[in-house]
């Protein structure tokens, strides 16, 4: 058996393992009294973190791999309240709202485009965000944009000089996604990441795909 | 969209999974979405079972089900009996890693997959948007089902305007169903549409088979090759590749791709068989013997399992083994006799599987040396054989061929006579004359045989004359072995030395050498052979020559 085999096998198992203590962390909470959920709470959101960042493991791995990712059609509404669900545990105060319509189609792979919404959740969150937005547009490839109400970007990130300016996690999020978007291409068009600081305060971060 | 919960209430359901928290989750989430017929079960055997027995209108299934059968076998297999419709959906749960495998298939291609782990509100939403399509594809499928494919294509093609976010269903069907119309120019067309947009290994497939069939070979192998590089585990363009080079006249080649398919899927019986097939063909035995064997194994509980599998099988091992019982041979040595037991229980009916069953396996007597049970074998193919009404030529000259393995001759001669006296077509006329120069050949080895044991028996008396007499008529044909060769040179030896020197007498002795050969010293006749030489070099010297 291959190596890229062997590591997939232990990472795919790795997921399943995740999900089931997910479900079963959930089922517990929903049988015991409201006062207790509290203790539970704080298992459940580092579980979920667990899954996020093991999945982006793997995609990681894949992505460096140089391996063919299977694209096919896909509905970014469907994509953004998967992430959506994804990340609520974690920041359940936080507003998150889809704004994507049910008709909007893309060609993509649906696995990678999840975390790296996730990500893009995940880091608005971290900037203070208290409420985000995900809309998309699907006339001229797919843009899907992901708006958020925290402290916007650093100047010396929308300069592109920097990459991160985050003390808490990896502070490869941006990085990441746009690694994945990169990883869809279409020809001689390639995905992108564009970002933004909204004149209202918060910053928007668009992923555009071909 | 499709109300789900509405639309999945009457639906027959049928989930397949070898784990029971999986099975049990997968039941409990469909439940909640307001399924109400729904059956589970946790093998490929099970699953089959089910599907025979009952109509089901949506079957999940886990890709990986451990030891038996995988996912895209049961939906071959279900596809391949009919058993499951056009308008059925079947959805592959599988592994992130393992879709590209599955979405692959152009044949028998699941109908859309789910990756784990998933959550009920991502069920839900996939769950939504499939049924979503199957609906509105519904009047095409309700046309292949029908078997009106022409009347699939203009409904399909009709939709294309309709909807224009199905293009990548649509188009999928419609490739298919050109080509399975043999319609490959505008299946070429339909997939270049798509191609322009969107980077689809399937529909490069499909272009690479419209090439193949439109008598474009080189192209289409290129394009396979092309897509193997971006999509290596696209096992069908292996697939492909093996077709396209068989029909090019490049056997080995064509097996050489077959292996890397079976490398990456290797639970396929089709292709494990046609594997076989090949490197049969190739004369490469022991390839043949393991995909063979996989084949009966994997086949053994499935619309696949074929009496054929067997006897290649046993045809293949018999090639690998040797004469005698020696302990490396004796796992094979069980495993071909099993073969041979399961056929005798399994297809007892049908005589001419009981004929092949006897040849093959009087064959592999014959080659392990076993003389007697050769010969029963061949009797029980003759009893069949005479049982049979209208037994074909290639069935009579198999029986020949085992005549002439068990030293029956004159049978041999009868059938052989008959045979040419009915006329037969050319690959078996062929056939027939490979036989009879065999039988020649043996009778030869039979004259010399005797030839040589009159020789002898002169030689014990001392009548050096009539010795050398009978060992060079036995040595004048070509196909006398070392040992008559060697005994004409003793005679001769022997002569000189017991009355005079006879120079002609030495010049075939220098001859009869120069046939044997250099031989090596571990051969048993080397003594002989170095005492004889030594004997000749002697006497060439005295002689003066």
């Amino acid at each position: 058996m291959k190596f890229e085999h062997l590591v997939a096998a232990v990472i795919h198992d790795l997921k399943n393992q995740l999900q089931s203590l997910l479900d079963y962390e959930q089922d517990a909470i929903s049988q015991i009294p409201a006062r207790y959920h509290r203790h539970l709470q704080p298992i459940l959101q580092r579980t979920n973190r667990l899954k996020n960042d093991t999945m982006q493991m793997v995609s990681l791995f894949r992505l460096e791999q140089k391996e063919n990712f299977h694209m096919d059609d896909a509905w970014p509404r469907d994509t953004a309240s998967d992430a959506i669900e994804a990340t609520q545990l974690q920041y359940p105060t936080i507003q998150l709202v889809n704004e994507i319509g049910d008709e909007c189609q893309g060609f993509y792979n649906e696995n990678l485009i999840q975390l790296a919404l996730v990500t893009l959740i995940t880091n608005s969150a971290q900037a203070g965000a208290t409420h985000i937005t995900l809309t998309a547009d699907d006339s001229q490839g797919l843009t899907i944009n992901v708006q958020d109400d925290g402290h916007g970007f650093d100047k010396t990130i929308l300069s592109g000089e920097k990459d991160t300016t985050k003390t808490e996690g990896s502070g490869l999020g941006l990085f990441f996604v746009k690694l994945i978007a990169e990883a869809h291409r279409q020809g001689e068009d390639c995905g992108k990441v564009t970002i933004a600081n909204r004149a209202q305060g918060g910053a928007t971060v668009s992923l555009h795909l071909p | 969209m499709i109300n789900l919960e509405h639309a999945l209430q009457d639906k027959r359901i049928l989930i397949v999974d070898d784990l029971v928290e999986a099975r049990s989750s997968l039941k409990k989430m469909l439940t909640l979405l307001g399924a109400q017929h729904l059956d589970t079960a946790t093998d490929g055997r099970e699953a089959m079972d089910f599907i025979m027995e009952k109509d089901y209108d949506i079957v999940f299934s886990d890709y990986n089900l451990g030891k038996g059968k995988d996912g895209q076998q049961i939906l071959e297999e279900a596809r391949y009996t009919h058993r499951l419709r056009a308008s059925s959906l079947f959805i592959l749960v599988t592994g992130e890693n393992a879709v590209d495998m599955v979405m692959g298939a152009l044949e028998y291609e699941p109908d859309n997959y789910i990756t784990k782990p998933f959550t009920l509100n991502m069920l839900r939403e996939r769950l939504t948007r499939i049924m979503t399509t199957k609906l509105k594809l519904a009047e095409v499928d309700a046309s292949i089902d029908a078997e009106q494919i022409d009347n699939a294509i203009d409904q399909a093609e009709a939709l294309q305007g309709r909807y224009p976010k199905l293009e990548i269903p649509l188009i999928r069907v419609l490739g298919k169903l050109y080509i399975r119309q043999q319609r490959y120019a505008e299946a070429i067309k339909v997939y270049s549409t798509l191609l322009n947009k969107r980077s689809v290994s399937w529909a490069r497939l499909g272009q690479a088979i419209c090439m193949h069939f439109m008598g474009d070979s080189d192209s289409a192998l290129a394009l396979l090759r092309r897509t193997l590089i971006d999509h290596p585990m696209y096992v069908q363009c292996y697939d492909w590749c093996a077709i396209i080079l068989n029909s090019m006249g490049k056997a080995k080649e064509a097996q050489k791709e077959l292996e890397k398919a079976v490398e990456i899927s290797p639970k396929a019986v089709l292709r494990q068989m046609e594997l076989g097939r090949l490197a049969y063909e190739n004369q490469d035995y022991p390839v043949a013997e393991a995909a063979f064997e996989q084949a009966m194994r994997l086949g053994r509980f499935s619309c696949y399992k074929t009496s054929h599998n067997y006897l290649q099988f046993s045809s293949a091992v018999r090639h690998m083994l040797k004469p005698g019982s020696e302990r490396s041979q004796k796992l094979r040595i069980e495993k071909v006799l099993r073969a041979f037991d399961e056929l005798r229980q399994d297809y007892a009916g049908q005589d001419s599987v009981m004929f092949e069953t006897s040849i093959v396996e009087g064959k592999t007597h014959k080659t392990l040396g076993n003389e007697d049970k050769a010969r029963d074998s061949a009797k029980q193919a003759e009893n069949v054989l005479k049982r049979m009404k209208n037994p074909s030529h290639e069935h009579q000259l198999q029986m020949t061929e085992a005549y002439i393995d068990t030293g029956q001759h004159v049978k041999a001669k009868d059938m052989m006579r008959k045979l040419k006296a009915e006329g037969m077509n050319d690959k078996d006329l062929r056939q027939l004359q490979v036989l009879e120069s065999n039988l020649n050949q043996m009778s030869i080895r039979d004259h010399t045989a005797q030839l040589n044991a009159r020789g002898v028996g002169h030689y014990e008396k001392g009548e050096f004359p009539q010795a050398i007499e009978a060992f060079d008529q036995a040595a004048d044909y070509e196909e006398a072995g070392i040992s008559v060769l060697l005994n004409a040179i003793q005679a001769k030896i022997s002569l000189i030395e017991n009355t005079q020197m006879d120079v002609a007498q030495l010049k075939d002795c220098y001859q009869y050498f120069q046939r044997i050969g250099p031989m090596g010293d571990n051969d048993e006749r080397y003594e002989r052979y170095e005492r004889l030489k030594n004997s000749f070099t002697r006497l060439k010297r005295a002689a003066g020559l």
